[in-house]
Formats: structure tokens, C-alpha cells, sequence
């Protein structure tokens, strides 16, 4: 349709000696801005916002950790002050470890765990696949304040039924939530037990597009389901395992709900997080020159595993390609 | 045959599997349980799985003599009014960035990814001050507009990854019909976003509804507070009986729960475009 009209105009254009030309030209130009207006237009509400409530302070909470705001507002340079005091304070420096510690075993048993239901679910009907999906996902639905609510009172020393069955078996019960050495565990299952929904759904997602033809032919070469996961399906969902550890590194260094849910950072800072301890300092100390400086750390490293991620992703996209 | 199926490993493997599901099952089962069984049920020492007298008395307490349902208002208002400006939003932004060409589209897009990188939290403070100065403390500005800011990172990278399912010839027909370019982006685009903004939508809603860590800083009156902090409120006060926080919960996870489990196919297709090709 469109290059019937062209072609009119320039059949035209020639019987009226060029006139027509002009005013297409004319009309061409301001079509192209307009359109252009319009996209600037389209895009205006979401750069406002944006530069307002995500850049300004994105920016502004790097620069925050250079200084010290006091009571009244007032903001002095003191340069790396803050950053020096976070590898000197015992409580800060507790919380950045607790939070690796949650980082090193909360990935790669959600990682596991998610990876094995999917393998064992992708496979049944579709149904029976979309029950399984739901009951791991629902975790993930129920807020994370319902969840920990939920694990709180299952792990509550004196009525909890954890502790009950641990007496069906004869063990002696435990502190859990106010144990110092059961504490940061019960976070940590909790924690698992958040992470493990969306893992399911991609693998899952990712196991039903692998092309079969690998596994027709190690069929007729006799290979049996193990053998098959092994050396076809492993390697094959290794972009997808490495953009699940990435998401779920990600994830676990922020991991906060629990913490100021179930144990606010208790007992001694032996639950306390990167993100708590951000909370604590800028809520209830009123230090944001400190919490911003926790902030920082907290950017870096979750920037590194971003930009990672997104080079994980890229790669997996030219692989995809080829 | 049959021995083929329900082999050994079929067995363990299943086995296994329905363990898990169970272990991931019970919280919600064990406080859905608990919720409807009467005070002296709940602290007795031998817990029973099923309530021997089923009572409604702690849902009545829950929304008697709490602020649950006040609670219940600014949770609703605040995702609806969010997920409403945020499918408007990313959708005129990710049709700008994926059909019009215009100077510094790209540069828009990539600033938009670095963004969507930074976590929130690292944001808080700056975002907190921000609240100060202008205000916004204990209002349902302060609780929706930086919702809707910092969903949008996400809601125009769903919309630029969709995008290319809208054909050109469709805009291209719209404009040859005579319609100006909102006409086009209203009339032509916009219902066949239909599917993605259902998606985005949903995410979104459950994204706002459950973002503790800003509704507790924002909204500390008991009148502001929302669902999530209201409840979790609830378990640090002393007066307020554990068979009431229990049935707030399951209140507050079941609307969730439920549009989960009948709109499933929406969340899957909003998680799986960014993670999983085609």
C-alpha cells in the first residue's frame, strides 16, 4: 500500500513539473519529527522518574559515604572514614560474613534442590508438572514477611513443632531462632526455602526446550537416564545454572525480611546481614554517612555479579545463535 | 512393565521428590491448621495436625481488634494505583525505545539496564531523605511513586523485549488510516501489549504488595501502616495472641496465593522471556 502511494506521487510528481515533490518532502520531514516528538514524549514519564527516584539516589548514596550527616542535616566531607570503620567494626564486619556464609550455602543448595525437582517434574504430566511448580513457587508468592512468620512460629523454642519432633526422636530440643549457634541455620532455611521457587520454574522451562534429538541418539546408543542427565542435560542447562547462581548470589546478599523478622539481627549480630546492618545503622542510629558506606560495599559487590551475569547472558544468547 | 516403571530409582527419585514437597508445603499447611484451632489447642504439648475443634475465633480477633482492615486498604490502593502507572508507563517507554528511533534511545535503554542492576536497598537512604524534603512520610505518595520508579526498570525491559511481537505493518497500516501517534500507539499497540502487560502486571502487583523493607520505613503510623508491616507488628507486641498473627497471615498470603495458582501461565511467561530464549 505504501509503495503504491509513492509510486503515484512520483508519477504525479512528474506530470506537475515537481511541485508535488516539495510537498511530499514536506510532509516526510514533519511526519519523521513528529514521530520522533513523540517517542521523546513516550519516554519522558519514565526518565523523570527515573533520574528522580533511581539515579539521584543511586548516585547520591555513593556519595553519602563520604561523609557524615549529622542530626541537623549538616554533611561533612570525612573523606574514607566510613569505609576504614567498616573493616574495623566488629559488629559490621560480623555481618558482612554472616552474609557470605548465607551466600556459600544458601546457593548451591537452592541451586541443587531446584535443580532436582525440575529434572524429576519436567518430565510428568502436565498437570502433575504445574502442581509441583505451584507448591515450590508458593513460597515465593506468600510475602517473605508471611513466610518468616510462618518458619517463626514453627521454630519457636517452647511451642514450635520443630522442637517437638526432634523429641519424637529422642533429641534434646533446641534454641533455634535464639540459639547462637542454631540461629543464623534456621535464617539460612528459610532463606533456602525463598530462593528455591524461581529456580524451579526456569529449569523446569529450560529442561522442556532442549531439543531431543542428543537424547535419541544416545538412546540408540544405549544410554540410561543417569547417563543422559549427566553428559546431555547438565551441560546443556549450564547458562541457565550459571544465570540461576548469579540471580541467587544476588538475591542472598540481600537477604533482610528474615533477619528483622525473626531475630533483628540477634542473638550478639550472629544473624545480622550486609542489609541489616545498612538498617540498623541508618534507622535506628541515624548514622546515613555509615549505613551509605555499607551501601557502597554492598553495590560493588552485587555490581560485580550483575555485570557477570550480564556477561553470561550475552554469551548464552550468541550460543543460543549459533 | 510394571517393574520397568516403579523401579528402584523411580522409587527413591519420586520418593525424594514428594518429600520435598511436602517439607515445602507444611508452613503454610501447618499455619493454615493452627489458625483455626482454639488457645489451648495451639500451646498444647502435643501438636495435632488437624484442629480437633475448628474455631473462627482468631480470624475474628484479627479483623476486629486490629487495624487489619485498614491495613488491607493501603496494601490494595498502593498496588493497584502502582501496577497501573507502571503497565502505562513502561509500555509508552518500551514502544519509544523499540519502534521510534529517536537520538539517545539507546543511551535511555542502557542507563535503564545499570539501573535495574542496583538493588534497592543500597538506594534506601538517599531515598529516605528524599521522603524528608518533600514530605511524603505517612502518605500513599511516599509508598507509591518511588514503587512505581523503581518497577519501571524491569516493566520497559519486559516491554522492549516484547515489542518486536508487534508487527510493523500494524503501525504502519494505523498511520496510513490517518492516526496521529498516540492514536496509533493507543489504538494499534497498546491491545496487542495485552498478554505482557497482564504479566507485568501481576508481577508487579505481588513485587509491591510484599516490599517490606520500604512500606516499614515509609509508613510508620498504625493508620499508613500496609498489610505485610501490619502483621509482622503484630508478632512483637506482647497483648496480641499467636492464633491472631497465625490468621493474618493465612489472610494475607491467600489473595496472593490464589491469583498465583489461576493466573500461573502470567508469571511464567514475565520470569522465563528475560531468563530462557525464545
Amino acid at each position: 500500500m505504501l509503495t503504491e502511494k509513492a509510486i503515484d506521487d512520483c508519477q504525479q510528481d512528474k506530470a506537475s513539473d515537481g511541485h508535488l515533490e516539495k510537498n511530499r518532502k514536506q510532509k516526510n520531514f514533519n511526519f519523521h519529527t513528529a514521530r520522533k516528538i513523540t517517542g521523546i514524549i513516550f519516554v519522558l514519564p519514565a526518565v523523570l522518574l527515573f533520574a528522580i527516584f533511581v539515579i539521584y539516589p543511586a548516585v547520591d548514596a555513593v556519595r553519602l559515604s563520604f561523609f557524615k550527616i549529622a542530626s541537623n542535616g549538616n554533611e561533612t566531607f570525612i573523606g574514607l572514614e566510613n569505609f576504614k570503620r567498616i573493616f574495623s567494626d566488629k559488629w559490621t564486619l560480623l555481618s558482612i560474613w554472616n552474609t557470605f556464609k548465607i551466600m556459600l550455602i544458601c546457593v548451591p543448595s537452592t541451586l541443587i534442590i531446584s535443580l532436582f525437582v525440575a529434572a524429576t517434574i519436567y518430565q510428568k504430566k502436565q498437570r502433575i508438572t504445574s502442581l509441583y511448580r505451584c507448591i515450590f513457587y508458593l513460597a515465593v508468592i506468600a510475602s517473605a514477611v508471611t513466610v518468616s512468620l510462618m518458619w517463626n512460629w514453627i521454630f519457636n523454642a517452647q511451642l514450635g513443632i520443630a522442637n517437638y519432633l526432634l523429641k519424637l526422636v529422642n533429641l534434646p530440643p533446641q534454641e533455634w531462632l535464639g540459639g547462637t549457634n542454631t540461629s543464623l541455620g534456621c535464617i539460612m532455611v528459610v532463606v533456602v526455602y525463598m530462593m528455591v521457587g524461581q529456580p524451579v520454574i526456569i529449569y523446569t522451562a529450560a529442561l522442556e526446550g532442549l531439543s531431543r534429538e542428543s537424547y535419541e541418539a544416545s538412546e540408540i546408543d544405549g544410554a540410561n537416564k543417569w547417563q543422559q542427565f549427566l553428559h546431555i542435560s547438565l551441560p546443556m542447562l549450564q547458562p541457565v545454572t550459571l544465570y540461576i547462581m548469579v540471580i541467587s548470589t544476588i538475591n542472598a546478599f540481600q537477604t533482610f525480611v528474615p533477619v528483622n523478622v525473626l531475630t533483628q539481627g540477634g542473638p550478639q549480630g550472629k544473624t545480622a546481614t550486609m542489609v541489616f546492618s545498612l538498617y540498623e545503622e541508618a534507622f535506628l542510629n541515624f548514622d546515613y554517612g555509615y549505613a551509605s558506606s555499607i551501601g557502597t560495599i554492598l553495590l560493588i559487590v552485587i555490581g560485580v555479579f550483575s555485570v557477570a551475569q550480564f556477561k553470561i547472558n550475552n554469551i548464552r544468547h550468541q550460543e543460543g545463535q549459533r | 512393565m510394571i517393574k520397568e516403571r516403579f523401579s528402584f530409582s523411580y522409587i527413591v527419585l519420586n520418593g525424594l521428590l514428594i518429600i520435598l514437597a511436602l517439607i515445602w508445603v507444611f508452613p503454610f499447611f501447618w499455619a493454615l491448621s493452627n489458625s483455626f484451632k482454639l488457645e489451648g489447642e495451639i500451646y498444647s504439648a502435643v501438636p495435632t495436625l488437624i484442629p480437633k475443634i475448628i474455631t473462627l475465633d482468631n480470624y475474628a480477633a484479627f479483623f476486629y481488634r486490629t487495624n487489619s482492615l485498614i491495613w488491607l486498604k493501603n496494601s490494595i490502593i498502593i498496588s493497584i494505583v502502582s501496577i497501573i502507572f507502571i503497565c502505562l508507563i513502561s509500555c509508552m517507554a518500551g514502544y519509544s525505545l523499540a519502534k521510534i528511533r529517536f537520538p539517545g534511545s539507546n543511551v535511555v535503554f542502557v542507563v535503564m539496564l545499570a539501573a535495574m542492576m542496583v538493588p534497592k536497598y543500597v538506594m534506601i537512604v538517599p531515598l529516605f531523605r528524599l521522603m524528608q524534603s518533600f514530605k511524603w512520610f505517612n502518605t500513599y505518595s511516599g509508598l507509591i511513586i518511588p514503587e512505581i520508579a523503581t518497577n519501571l526498570a524491569f516493566g520497559i525491559f519486559l516491554m522492549r523485549q516484547f515489542m518486536p511481537n508487534v508487527p510493523d505493518e500494524i503501525i504502519e497500516a494505523a498511520r496510513i488510516d490517518g492516526c496521529n501517534e498516540t492514536g496509533i500507539f493507543f489504538k494499534a499497540v497498546l491491545p496487542l501489549l495485552k498478554p505482557v502487560i497482564a504479566s507485568l502486571g501481576i508481577i508487579c502487583f505481588v513485587h509491591v504488595w510484599n516490599d517490606y523493607l520500604w512500606q516499614l520505613v515509609i509508613a510508620s503510623s498504625s493508620k499508613m501502616k500496609t498489610l505485610p508491616i501490619g502483621i509482622a507488628g503484630l508478632n512483637t507486641e506482647q497483648t496480641v495472641f499467636i492464633g491472631t498473627v497465625l490468621a493474618g497471615i493465612v489472610f494475607s498470603s491467600l489473595p496472593l496465593i490464589l491469583i498465583y495458582i489461576f493466573l500461573q501461565k502470567y508469571f511464567s511467561r514475565g520470569l522465563t522471556i528475560g531468563a530462557v530464549k525464545g
